[in-house]
């Protein structure tokens, strides 16, 4: 499995890593991004199978990535998943209709990700 | 001024919903406790002498704000260590890693404060703005949240920023 995670904190980008370091999961690769732009760059030069998403970034926001991954349609199997402050209905009705399989509210518990990363790792088993 | 569906954000009230804030901040990502405390005890308090100070602009249709939070070096270390599992005892960390926390810290506060606060609408956050000061700094406000957390003061203030601020965007 290939992961990106795109947050426009380095530390939060370290945690996120940190935590799948802890889990079983089979992991070949994991891939970092500060913005949008630079996820979609890196979608477009290599394999990736889940996407961590941060909403609030600098230049091109979680949410305009997952517009325009949906918008290219050449990642079909990509497993999209959002990590933001914003627990907002109205922000998780609008991941819900970009095909984003789960929604992880900052601040979680290591548990909480370790969890949500399992499921992720069984949409794409499945 | 913010929309008829909003609560008011800017009450005097509202430092309780923010203590509440730090309090889940604190404990999911610091595994610390965040203790309330009055300004008497805050200003006893004792903390490294620089200080770290990260705002973080939000805003949703008319309304726009900021959040405040302002942390003494030492508790931004020891935040730090939790944060990544970094060995307390390893090399002073560097000044970006300092700056880069805090203002996760703040971003963190403000969005669950938020959540909590007007679940129904989707705020936009500004990326923080953090600098370092020299002496523990005047609050911003009078109504300031004031917590300690391992025996080190942390206050959170929140002030509206004005109709002119949400129609200029960040």
């Amino acid at each position: 499995m290939r992961i990106l995670i795109v947050d426009d904190s380095a530390m939060m980008r370290a945690l996120i890593k940190r935590v799948i370091g802890l889990t079983e999961l089979h992991v070949d690769e994991v891939v970092e991004a500060a913005d949008g732009a630079e996820a979609l760059r890196i979608l477009e030069s290599r394999e990736v199978n889940l996407l961590l998403t941060d909403v609030n970034m600098p230049g091109m926001t979680g949410v305009e990535l997952l517009r325009e991954i949906a918008r290219l349609d050449r990642w079909p199997d990509l497993v999209r998943v959002i990590i933001s402050t914003d627990g907002s209905a109205s922000r998780r009705d609008e991941a819900a209709e970009l095909d984003v399989r789960c929604y992880l509210e900052k601040p979680f518990s290591p548990e909480v990700l370790r969890h949500v990363l399992s499921q992720a790792a069984g949409s794409l088993q499945s | 001024m913010c929309s008829a569906k909003l609560p008011d954000l800017f009450s005097p009230d509202v430092t309780a919903q923010v203590a509440g804030a730090i309090a889940s901040v604190a404990e999911k990502s610091f595994f610390a406790e965040a203790e309330p405390c009055d300004r008497a005890r805050f200003e006893t308090l004792e903390a490294a002498s620089a200080w770290l100070v990260a705002t973080v602009q939000f805003r949703e249709g008319a309304c726009a704000g900021a959040l405040t939070c302002t942390v003494p070096h030492d508790l931004a270390r020891t935040l730090l260590d939790a944060f990544t599992g970094r060995d307390p005892l390893d090399a002073e960390p560097d000044r970006e890693a300092l700056f880069d926390l805090v203002g996760e810290l703040s971003n963190m506060i403000c969005g669950t404060w938020l959540t909590r606060m007007a679940t129904a609408q989707a705020f936009t956050l500004s990326r923080p703005v953090v600098e370092m000061v020299s002496g523990r700094p005047a609050l911003k406000s009078a109504g300031a949240t004031l917590v300690a957390v391992n025996d080190l003061p942390l206050a959170v203030s929140v002030a509206s920023l004005g109709e002119d601020a949400a129609a200029a965007g960040f």
